[in-house]
């Protein structure tokens, strides 16, 4: 899975990003020539009021949206001009995910909401199984793997959505909100487990405003209106 | 990933399983309706092939005309020779019969049995199986020699606690004759005839076994079977074959025909004809059903793919590429397609019985009705799954991030 390129430079590195949104009320500009760089074993935080474009930004740089204008380089590819299918097979076991809500698949047992990014990375039956296994207990959830995600408190669901997140070993987390509706047990919890993954080399950015985890992050960034107001990229 | 892509369809499935059965019963309702519709058209055809079956259907039965007023006599054998000049190409084979009941003996059993004395190529009509013994070479078939072929029920009767049936002599209106074959149970109706009787050479029933002052000339049959090469052709020979005996009988043709000509398949052509009328109206009805359930299936589909919009891209955003999804959504489609055959079979079983005991319509589920079924319900589901699927691969993954 990872070639040459990915090995070399910054995890992330994007130049003069712009992101329109045709609405019924006309066009909304939600990312307006935005330069940012990720470095491995960096955790980035980016502050800013709801609409901001905070998420617009973490989509792309998740590669689930695509800029309309500027250059964007990943893992040491230039990956503005990518098709929907390259930018899933480079996400694929590369990127992980935390979401606000947990982002968990409804109805599907914990431990299948875990091993899912691993299914698509191709990783083989047994492996998956440990891995999840594994990221699951590191998360206090190993004797809930056989429950229904719809059983599960609303700190419970956010550990399975880092313990999903977690799995992979991904080289780049991008977390939206990680400790929006957590305890500080919870978020604490979180706030080490992202640490560890920049310190074992990961990038990591997440939008928050949560006063426990900016502490940690190496560089905070303010956005506003779609572009960066203090600190820069 | 095929087995990943299976284990997520199930799961998907699983997780909403009141949804998935009623999904399963509308395409199962469209496939019910094709395989029934099959089901009786193959009843219809097995009913067909009972009347009519093989070569007989696709022969010409020329026999005496009683109605006649000038009363020309039955055909004879000169009269074989000028068909075989009329149809030429289109004559597969021809049998000449002398038809006649005869008193059959055998020891202390005797029974009254139709005598057949058969010249030419008579296996086309006793299309049995032979159970016992040989049959009629085609020598012996020409000539005059004293050797029979007995139908299953007559070597019954005859032969009550004799193990040794080939070889037997019986006697014939007191003749002496060998049995040198015995048939098999017939399997179609047109060689029902030839169960209980004899048949023997042409000219053998002739000089021996024809009890009394025969009512036949020596050259004289009661019937001669012309089977013809496509039973296309049975019509058209009619009039040739009518045309030429009328000739050389000097029958003109302002009078009624010399001879009968029969088509054994009429009957057959009867069901045929109710059946292509059933036909039509079965398959419109299917196919209205079919294409209903279709697109009651692809709306279910496809709101099932909009309340599935988030986790469809959440699984995205852990990997998934357009293709993962549409192989997805198509898989979950073709299982609940196969789940729907496996519905619509027990359906179209059930009301198969219904019009079979309540209305007398044949309906017969064999290989060929299940593998429709299940190929319907296969296609049904791909093809009612395609836009749905297709749909559900260009959902934008960032709506994973936005809920």
């Amino acid at each position: 899975m990872t070639t040459p390129a990915d090995l070399s430079g910054p995890v992330l590195s994007g130049r003069g990003l712009r992101r329109t949104y045709r609405t019924a009320d006309g066009q909304v500009l939600a990312l307006e020539d935005v330069d940012i760089t990720l470095q491995a074993g960096e955790l980035l935080a980016i502050v800013g009021h709801s609409g901001s474009g905070k998420t617009t930004l973490l989509s792309i740089m998740g590669l689930l949206d695509r800029p309309d204008a500027g250059t964007l380089r990943m893992f040491g590819h230039d990956v503005s001009r990518w098709g929907w299918g390259r930018l899933a097979r480079l996400r694929r076991g590369r990127i992980g995910f935390l979401f606000q809500d947990a982002g968990l698949v409804e109805r599907m047992p914990v431990i299948e909401n875990v091993i899912l990014p691993m299914r698509y990375a191709r990783t083989p039956a047994s492996r998956r199984q440990v891995n999840a296994r594994k990221a699951l207990e590191r998360v206090g959830l190993g004797d809930k793997a056989r429950r229904l995600v719809g059983t599960l408190s609303g700190g419970e669901r956010q550990r399975v959505g880092l313990a999903r997140a977690l799995a992979m070993q991904p080289r780049l987390l991008v977390c939206d909100e990680p400790s929006a509706s957590l305890d500080k047990a919870t978020t604490g919890l979180v706030a080490e487990l992202l640490s560890e993954q920049a310190q074992a080399g990961a990038g990591v950015v997440l939008a928050t405003h949560d006063p426990l985890l900016l502490p940690m992050a190496d560089r905070v960034l303010h956005m506003e209106r779609g572009r960066f107001v203090a600190g820069g990229g | 990933m095929p087995f990943s892509l299976l284990a997520l369809a199930v799961m998907a499935l699983r997780a909403r399983p009141l949804r998935a059965f009623l999904m399963a019963l509308t395409l199962g309702s469209g496939t019910a309706a094709v395989s029934l519709a099959a089901a009786v058209l193959a009843g219809y055809s097995q009913q067909i092939e009972g009347m009519a079956f093989g070569a007989y259907a696709r022969s010409l039965v020329v026999s005496e005309n009683w109605s006649s007023p000038r009363r020309t006599g039955p055909p004879t054998l000169a009269d074989i020779g000028r068909l075989r000049e009329a149809l030429g190409a289109r004559i597969e084979a021809v049998a000449a019969w002398r038809i006649t009941r005869a008193d059959m003996r055998l020891g202390t059993q005797a029974r009254e049995m139709t005598l057949y004395g058969v010249l030419g190529d008579y296996r086309h009509e006793a299309d049995m199986a032979l159970a016992e013994g040989r049959l009629l070479t085609p020598d012996e078939v020409e000539g005059a020699s004293r050797l029979c072929l007995l139908g299953s029920a007559a070597a019954r009767e005859l032969f009550r606690f004799e193990r040794q049936r080939v070889g037997a002599q019986v006697r014939i209106n007191g003749i002496a004759c060998e049995v040198v074959g015995i048939f098999d149970v017939p399997m179609s109706r047109t060689a029902d005839r030839y169960d209980e009787a004899v048949i023997v050479p042409f000219r053998a029933a002739m000089r021996y076994f024809e009890a009394g002052a025969s009512r036949l000339a020596p050259n004289e049959a009661d019937q001669v079977t012309v089977i013809l090469r496509d039973r296309r052709m049975v019509r058209p020979s009619l009039e040739d074959a009518d045309r030429v005996l009328r000739r050389a009988r000097g029958s003109p043709l302002t009078q009624l025909p010399p001879f009968r000509f029969s088509d054994p398949s009429a009957p057959a052509q009867a069901i045929q004809r109710q059946r292509d009328s059933a036909a039509g109206l079965l398959v419109i009805v299917a196919a209205i059903s079919l294409i209903a359930a279709l697109v009651g299936y692809a709306a279910s589909t496809l709101s099932n793919v909009e309340m599935r919009r988030r986790d469809i891209a959440l699984q995205m955003s852990a990997g998934a590429g357009g293709f993962d999804i549409l192989s997805q959504i198509v898989l979950e489609s073709v299982l609940l397609g196969l789940a729907g055959a496996v519905l619509g079979a027990v359906v179209s079983w059930g009301a198969g019985q219904v019009l079979q005991s309540g209305f007398g319509v044949p309906a017969v589920y064999d290989v060929q009705v299940a593998a429709l079924t299940g190929a319907v319900g296969l296609l049904a589901g791909l093809v009612a799954g395609a836009v749905p699927a297709w749909k559900a691969s260009r959902m934008p993954p960032a709506l994973a991030v936005r809920q």
